[in-house]
């Protein structure tokens, strides 16, 4: 069932796991790191960050860790998720598809070498 | 307050969702309104509602269960169970609004199911029956009580496959289980029909306490057709209708009281409630999106009072289309030109009536009458929309018409091309619509299993079971396509020297319509009246067969008006009428001409 859902990879899972190879964070936390990633174009809602936390639970690739203990008080409610070695893989794999994409378009003479 | 209305917002997520996440939802939300103030503020709301349609489909989509490190191993023993994976159990809104829902959907449900299935034409689909099409005809096939009706439409559908491909597409039989209309009366009567009340009552009275012991004899006691007519018949006139013929029952004494009780369960004794022809017709239509009226061909004062009809002021306020058997598809575009005003040749339109498939005389003059009514009447009101005629019969060109192979697919399938034209220019249009074709067409009771027993028992009285009388091919097609119909036949006093009820007809104001249900003209033999003393009697009553009359005129006053013979013999048309009785008939007819007696009296008959 997880799986299913998350093949083909949705851009928010991906964006997820983006925000989340640089390190643990919070959900308000990956809110802002995807938004920033995605220069403002993409700010996610509780229900689509959560609906996707969960899909990404429970397809293994991320997980749900303990606090860190340099949390200030006013954050312990929060839950912090890290990226797993398969979500790693997964993504990176993604990664991949992406670049594969964006060879074809430059070759294809859509896109400039602007992009990398 | 935003917070709130969140929290609110969050009810319609997954109860597994909120239990886990509605803590770090709000949480989210809060930091949110901290960070962002003006116009971001405005776009978080924009945000939340666009969340809320990419999110709570996501939300519903996981199964919440894989983190949960529940166990689904198999039960140890081998023995099957079921673990509950909702812990919470619901709640009682949950359970009120799923089962107001559930109601909701089921009572729908039931309520479009037991609604007729309203007919839309399916454009595109190539004359082929769509598969809901196929399982209705299946399914109305397999209920239809007439077989042989049935049997002889296939036959029918099988015969013209493929010759008419410029035909609409035949549609399926419609539901054996269509129920006789209700007959709504048409008005609250007249002193002349409170006097004809006391005077049937007293011939009942006399006509029990003169002949009750013989007619133990004649009928048994069961509720069959040859009972009531008998018994219709004695109160009536006295006498007994057989083939066209009457039969006195002159008896003296004995077992009047109970043939008086029995009698008084069968016979209507209501009075008919007579009400200006036209403006009953006109007051159908508020209550009926059809009128069927079922014509004499030819006769002169019905057609008359048809073109008095559609000039009545209010006709056209109420009634859309006119529907007629008189009418070949192949004209309908010079007809709508005509009746709208336009300068057409009267020798073009004419063909409209004159090239109908069916026809092996020269075509009477009094359908042009009605042509012209229409186009007068839709002139008199210039910018309204006007009355629209629609040709009822099959677009069969004669000039291709060379033998009777090539006319045989138009020919048979006259009556579903009548009811496809209404279906498709009456119905799906939601208009209005008076039909006219011959009354056998409509007649109810018309069936042919019906006509074949008539026949072998030389339309004596027999014993039919009055629950197998149903509407005919047109109307119950037309009731499945969801129209509500009403019948009204013409008809006359032609049972002349039976009784006192030619004088009772006369002194009607006519021209009348007269429903047909719980009164003594119902319960007359449908025939000879309705064919003005053509066809032998017949065990069904007018109320079995129509839902009212039209009266208006007796017997010897109508007439049947033709064409001169200056007009036929020895012109194109006569001589293509006569190539065209060869194809129909075999071989040529004389022609009536000029003006005859419509009603041909039942001795007459006879002979």
């Amino acid at each position: 069932m997880p799986k299913r859902k998350l093949d083909p990879l949705p851009s928010v899972a991906f964006q997820i796991m983006l925000a989340l190879a640089d390190g643990d964070l919070h959900g308000y936390a990956i809110m802002r790191q995807v938004e920033e990633q995605t220069g403002g174009r993409l700010r996610l809602g509780p229900g689509t960050l959560y609906g996707s936390i969960q899909a990404l639970l429970e397809g293994e690739l991320i997980e749900e860790i303990d606090r860190p203990d340099d949390t200030e008080a006013h954050q312990e409610r929060r839950r912090y998720y890290r990226l797993t070695a398969a979500g790693r893989k997964v993504a990176r794999s993604e990664a991949e598809k992406m670049a594969d994409v964006l060879r074809v378009a430059r070759i294809r003479k859509i896109l400039r070498g602007d992009y990398v | 307050m935003s917070e709130k209305m969140y929290t609110r917002l969050l009810r319609i997520y997954p109860s597994t969702f909120r239990k886990k996440y509605e803590g770090e939802a709000l949480q989210l939300i809060r930091d949110r309104l901290h960070d962002e103030t003006g116009f971001k503020r405005v776009c978080l709301w924009w945000d939340l509602v666009t969340d809320l349609l990419v999110g709570l489909p996501q939300a519903y989509r996981n199964s919440y269960v894989a983190t949960e490190a529940m166990s689904l191993s198999p039960n140890p023993d081998g023995i099957p169970s079921f673990k509950v994976l909702d812990k919470e159990p619901l709640r009682r809104g949950s359970i009120l609004v799923g089962g107001a829902v559930s109601l909701t959907a089921i009572a729908a449900f039931g309520f479009v199911l037991s609604r007729p299935i309203a007919y839309l034409p399916i454009s595109g689909s190539n004359g082929r029956m769509s598969p809901i099409e196929s399982v209705l005809e299946h399914l109305n096939r397999a209920t239809t009580s007439d077989t042989a009706v049935s049997d002889a439409q296939e036959a029918t559908e099988s015969a013209s496959a493929g010759a008419l491909k410029q035909q609409p597409r035949p549609w399926p039989a419609a539901a054996a289980t269509a129920s006789k209309p209700e007959t709504p009366a048409l008005g609250s009567g007249s002193k002349k029909g409170a006097s004809e009340q006391g005077r049937v009552a007293r011939i009942q009275t006399q006509n029990l306490n003169e002949h009750s012991s013989h007619l133990v004899a004649l009928s048994k006691p069961s509720k069959t057709i040859s009972e009531n007519i008998m018994w219709r018949s004695f109160l009536i006139n006295g006498n007994v209708l057989v083939n066209g013929q009457t039969t006195d029952l002159t008896i003296s004494s004995g077992n009047s009281n109970s043939l008086k009780d029995r009698n008084q369960s069968l016979i209507p004794s209501g009075q008919p409630q007579l009400e200006n022809a036209s403006s009953a017709m006109i007051r159908l239509f508020q209550t009926h999106d059809i009128v069927m009226f079922g014509e004499v061909h030819d006769s002169e004062q019905e057609y008359e009072w048809l073109c008095q009809l559609v000039k009545t002021p209010g006709f056209s306020d109420h009634v859309d289309d006119i529907v007629v058997e008189f009418g070949n598809a192949l004209y309908q575009k010079t007809v709508d030109r005509y009746v709208a005003g336009e300068d057409v040749p009267f020798d073009e339109v004419q063909k409209a009536w004159r090239n109908m498939v069916a026809d092996a005389e020269p075509v009477s003059p009094v359908y042009g009458w009605l042509y012209k009514a229409v186009r007068e009447a839709n002139m008199e009101h210039p910018g309204k929309r006007g009355i629209r005629l629609l040709m009822g019969s099959p677009p069969g060109d004669w000039s291709k018409i060379k033998n009777s192979a090539d006319l045989a697919p138009y020919e048979t399938e006259r009556e579903r091309w009548y009811t496809q034209v209404v279906k498709d220019g009456v119905l799906a249009k939601r208009h209005h619509a008076l039909l006219i074709m011959g009354a056998g067409h409509f007649l109810r009771g018309h069936d042919q299993a019906l006509q074949f027993e008539l026949a072998a028992q030389q339309h004596r009285v027999v014993s039919i079971d009055r629950a197998h009388l149903g509407p005919g091919n047109i109307e119950r097609d037309l009731r499945a396509a969801g129209a509500k119909p009403y019948l009204v036949v013409f008809g006359t006093n032609t049972i002349d020297n039976r009784g006192d009820v030619d004088k009772r007809f006369d002194s009607w104001p006519a021209p009348v319509i007269v429903p047909l249900s719980g009164d003594w003209v119902g319960a007359l033999p449908a025939q000879p009246v309705i064919s003005g003393g053509h066809a032998p009697a017949i065990p069904l009553t007018l109320a079995d067969q129509a839902d009212a009359l039209l009266y208006v005129a007796p017997c010897s006053a109508l007439q049947t008006a033709y064409l001169s013979k200056a007009d036929v013999d020895g012109t194109p048309y006569g001589q293509e009428m006569i190539r065209r009785d060869i194809i129909l008939l075999g071989h040529p007819v004389s022609f009536p001409y000029g003006t005859h007696p419509l009603c041909v009296q039942p001795q007459q008959a006879s002979r």
